[in-house]
């Protein structure tokens, strides 16, 4: 299957990659008064795109773990561009390369962490409102008061991969519409135990995959959406649904639709915290849906008309390529992106 | 908002709550009698509990066992359907056949433990006046060897100074979580509180990291257990009439 | 190229004939199959044709090793050599059995020591396989993560894929992995030989103590990516090691190098020093690098050292103490210090299930037990040496009496008593 760019009358391209990320808070959150510990990112260029989710711990110990998640959304996203700038080197093991990747963000999580307890030192506060044994583990560990579960992944038009630690999922669609999870699973994560960042061997913790093979969307989401479904099958099938409204209609109302659907699903469902955030190829995701749905919609068209004209343009490398477009519970950005109407 | 209305599927996580409870001969009389009457008149105040929770459904599994054990019913039903059916009385104490008919339903393929119930570890609430009267280790091994087990909140109670305490502490895992009374109010009581504490606790959901205490919610539930078993008003002696 | 096929027969070079009997595995030289030599089960490795870079030159050098026979019995080694067919060969050797586990699995935590005695069994045995290959006159080649195996019960070890293995300055053309192999052997400098060997033994003997590599820390982990060029810098060019005592830019990582964090405070100066040494002046400085005879000496003190937590049975060292008390590592017993036999060359702690070896009393083999610490039955605060040898023990007391010691016979450890094992002569202080 060719991957081909849409062209305009203009000759300029669209990207290959689009995407989008959303996080929102959990209804049990909101009735226990505790904030939203989930964080969501996606970045997209012209060659592949990253999206990550996070979910920090509940539990008095990681009090800090709200931002824990958003730190380690940032320092995935950072270090993923870092690691796509070495592409020629990727003949090498897969294994090899994803483990060196998983150790640097996992360095570069802990320095972030640490960076920001020596700004923002624990209060007399915060810490009275733990045990002694909960108090004194995290002054030694810091780490723990910021653990937070990580997905990541990346698609280009050639591979795709993903890496993982803790809970959540992560989904796949193939040229043929089929969504599968790809992620080696852990049958330690059970009943609420879960891996984390903040592991003194999350090393060891991180599971990935790797596809040879190109790919149509990826998903990922926190453990919260998983949680809501009945079963698998319910689950994949959600996140098809997703694509199609992302292929059919305009960013901003695919994202609202999206948005009040997670709240309702929360409220229904698991009552955690919920995230997702997804990838896909442009151009090959209409195909795919078309042939599987039958849908005579010519999204193209629906595209083209309902996008405004500047967005043509052919954006600078470093303009599309630049920070992550982050996504807090209230729908804030906080990037200016010329690219998604913001209102 | 009309591409999502045809989402299916979406479910609260589950948690199930396991009473298993001894119907052999020595439990005629006020024993039965009280235990039929607490958990008849708990069950909807663990449905209130689900209501309030947010973010938890209960469901209900009841095993009785005398000469042999079986089933109150083939599935483990939500706590607001769920109609107490009286126990009767008959035969001896085959606990080890509960223990191996308890091992076959914590799973998923052909047990109780279908997805949604997988997310919240089960709450195992045991219940029995005597001695086994069938081989029961082997049956209480494979249990310990089942994950679901393994990770479920436990408790049991002796009714009476003839149980067999050891027996019960073998299943809980240790002492703290097996408690015993004399008197069908005090077993009433204490069958009120198991059920409301092991369904608070078990239904509340909190990602802990592998690294942390795993055991925090047996030992919170063995806590308030204890802390409930020095503030019930029992006599010292077996007065069941 | 085609497998070969159950019953199917292979000649070898002595004349001798093999049946296929099964497929054992595959790796990215060729293909391992179970095979019957003269009633007996071995291990065929049948290489993938053309893969080999001088197949002429490999051949001879492979049935030159076959002939000169193992140098050790560390050694998986070529028992005897095929004839060539289909344009290409194999060597039969030994089955490795199941309680030999690949090292890979240790670094990966599926797999650990039983204590810290098979530990130091394992760096004992490692240190003598180095020896005996370098007395025979060979270099090894090619050590890796992937090519040798443990048994995590006792540290037994068991080195496989000896198909690189050389005579000094003869190179078969394997580069060599960067994280064992000496800098200068990367960099191109120097082919490999017995300096280049003592680095990648103490690379080795780093990764079997603390699980993890010793040039690995914050500065490897900040890299995203290993390139070729990256790892030459971290392994060859630019090391760091990650304990060193000056540079701490390649200290070990939380979350990453757990191990070392948690091991290396646990273990004697002396052998911190060593390492310390190994990877600081040892990698440019070739004199630096410490022989297998001084590892030797390091190791052995190491098991003298050992003494198990009277309460939990954890192993510690008696050279932490501090004030005479050790704190048991694991369960924070505090362990009065015990009596010491000492001599020039060694100190033993003198606890119950610690053993003295012939090495001790007459240079001899270590594995060789000849006096156990036992404790008196009726007393167990009583404590004595049992003399399991043939020799005789003569046992001097502090007010000058004498006793002869035989075997079976039991002396009590006391202050200022001297034993003398034929010529040398120990106290207990």
């Amino acid at each position: 299957m060719e991957l081909i760019p849409l062209k305009t009358n203009g000759g300029v391209k669209l990207k290959y990659f689009k995407g989008d990320n959303i996080s929102v808070i959990g209804s049990s959150h909101i009735k226990t008064n505790t904030v939203c510990q989930d964080y969501s990112g996606h970045f997209c260029s012209n060659e592949y795109g990253i999206i990550v989710v996070c979910d920090g711990h509940g539990g008095e110990k990681h009090f800090r773990s709200d931002e824990g998640s958003k730190i380690a959304t940032n320092v995935a996203i950072e270090a993923i561009n870092e690691f796509m700038k070495f592409e020629k080197n990727f003949s090498r093991k897969k294994e090899s390369l994803l483990l060196q990747l998983e150790k640097n963000i996992i360095l570069n999580w802990n320095n972030a962490v640490n960076q920001h307890n020596g700004n923002f030192p624990f209060t007399e506060e915060e810490l009275n409102k733990l045990s002694d044994n909960n108090s004194k583990a995290v002054e030694n560990d810091i780490e723990v008061a910021y653990g937070s579960t990580l997905i990541a992944a990346v698609l280009t038009n050639k591979y795709c991969f993903g890496i993982q630690i803790g809970d959540g999922d992560c989904a796949v669609l193939d040229k043929n519409g089929v969504i599968s999870n790809h992620v080696p699973s852990d049958t330690r994560l059970q009943f609420n135990i879960t891996t984390s960042l903040c592991d003194k061997a999350a090393v060891q913790n991180f599971r990935h995959f790797w596809l040879d093979e190109p790919q149509v969307a990826l998903a990922v989401s926190t453990d919260g959406v998983r949680n809501s479904f009945s079963n698998e099958t319910y689950y994949f099938d959600f996140c098809k649904t997703i694509f199609e409204s992302y292929l059919e209609l305009p960013a901003e109302e695919a994202k609202n639709d999206l948005k009040e659907f997670l709240q309702r699903l929360t409220t229904d469902g698991s009552g955690d915290d919920v995230s997702i955030s997804i990838i896909y190829n442009s151009q090959a995701i209409e195909d795919v849906l078309k042939s599987i749905e039958g849908n005579a919609t010519n999204s193209n068209d629906n595209e083209l008309n309902k996008i405004p004209i500047e967005l043509y343009k052919e954006n600078k490398p470093e303009q599309c390529g630049d920070a992550a477009i982050m996504e807090d519970e209230n729908g804030k950005s906080n990037v200016d992106d010329p690219e998604r109407n913001n209102g | 908002m009309g591409k999502y209305d045809k989402v299916e599927g979406i479910s609260k996580r589950t948690m199930v709550l396991f009473f298993i409870i001894d119907k052999s001969y020595s439990m005629s009389g006020s024993k039965i009698g009280a235990v039929n009457v607490a958990v008849r008149e708990v069950i909807p105040e663990i449905q209130k509990i689900a209501e309030d929770s947010a973010d938890a459904n209960i469901k209900i599994a009841v095993l009785t066992f005398s000469s042999g054990a079986q089933w109150m019913y083939q599935s483990a039903i939500d706590a607001k359907d769920f109609q107490w059916n009286g126990i009767n009385v008959d035969g001896t104490t085959d606990i080890g056949q509960a223990f191996k008919l308890l091992n076959e339903k914590l799973a998923r393929n052909g047990g109780f433990m279908t997805d949604a119930a997988g997310s919240y570890a089960p709450a195992i609430f045991l219940m029995s006046d005597g001695q086994p009267t069938d081989e029961y280790k082997k049956a209480l091994a494979d249990l310990k060897n089942n994950n679901w087990f393994k990770a479920s909140l436990k408790a049991a109670v002796a009714i009476g100074d003839d149980a067999d305490k050891d027996m019960l502490a073998e299943f809980t895992g240790n002492l703290e979580s097996v408690l015993i009374v004399h008197t069908p109010e005090a077993l009433k009581k204490l069958i009120r509180f198991v059920s409301v504490t092991a369904s608070k606790i078990g239904s509340k959901s909190s990602n802990a990291p592998i690294d942390g205490e795993v055991q925090t919610k047996q030992s919170d539930f063995n806590q308030q257990i204890v802390d409930f078993n020095d503030t019930l008003i029992d006599s010292q002696y077996d007065d069941w009439n | 190229m085609e497998e070969f096929k159950h019953g199917q027969k292979i000649k070898l070079t002595n004349g001798g004939e093999l049946t296929v009997v099964s497929k054992l595995g595959e790796g990215g030289q060729g293909i391992v199959y179970k095979v019957k030599y003269n009633d007996k089960e071995y291990a065929l490795k049948w290489y993938f044709p053309k893969l080999i870079k001088n197949p002429n030159k490999f051949y001879n050098n492979l049935s030159k090793n076959a002939t000169m026979g193992s140098p050790a019995k560390e050694f998986l080694w070529p028992l005897a050599v095929t004839d060539i067919q289909n344009s290409s060969f194999g060597y039969i050797m030994k089955i490795r059995t199941a309680e030999y586990k690949n090292f890979a699995h240790f670094l990966n935590a599926v797999v650990r020591f039983k204590s810290t005695n098979a530990v130091i069994d394992a760096t004992l045995n490692m240190v003598n396989a180095f020896q005996s290959l370098h007395r025979k006159g060979y270099s090894y080649q090619d050590l890796n993560d992937g090519n040798f195996f443990v048994n995590p019960d006792n540290g037994d070890i068991l080195i496989c894929d000896n198909d690189n293995v050389a005579p000094y300055g003869e190179s078969l053309g394997v580069g060599g992995k960067s994280r064992y192999m000496a800098p200068e052997v990367v960099l191109g400098k120097t082919k490999p030989n017995l300096d280049t060997d003592l680095f990648s033994l103490a690379v080795v003997l780093f990764m079997l103590i603390y699980i993890s590599h010793p040039l690995e820390g914050a500065k490897v982990a900040g890299c995203p990516c290993l390139t070729d060029e990256a790892e030459k810098k971290f392994y060859a060019s630019e090391p760091v090691f990650v304990c060193d005592p000056k540079d701490s830019s390649n200290r070990p990582v939380r979350g990453i190098h757990n191990n070392v964090i948690n091991l290396w405070p646990l273990f004697p100066q002396y052998l911190q020093n060593a390492f310390v040494r190994s990877f600081g002046d040892g990698i440019n400085n070739i004199s630096q690098r410490l022989m297998e005879a001084e590892w030797k000496k390091i190791f052995l003190r190491l098991k003298d050292d050992i003494l198990p937590c009277p309460k939990c049975g954890e192993e510690n060292f008696v050279s932490l103490a501090q004030n005479e008390i050790i704190d048991c590592c694991e369960c924070k017993n505090k362990i009065i210090k015990p009596l010491l036999l000492s001599y020039r060359d060694f100190e033993i702690a003198l606890a119950p299930t610690k053993n003295i070896t012939e090495w001790h009393t007459e240079d001899g083999d270590y594995l060789k037990i000849v006096g156990t610490v036992v404790q008196n039955k009726s007393n167990p605060n009583l404590w004595g040496i049992r003399n399991i040898s043939e020799k005789l023990w003569l046992v001097k007391f502090p007010n000058d009496d004498e006793k002869t010691v035989k075997q079976n016979e039991v002396m009590p450890i006391l202050k200022d008593v001297t034993i003398s094992f034929g010529t040398k002569k120990a106290i207990i202080n």
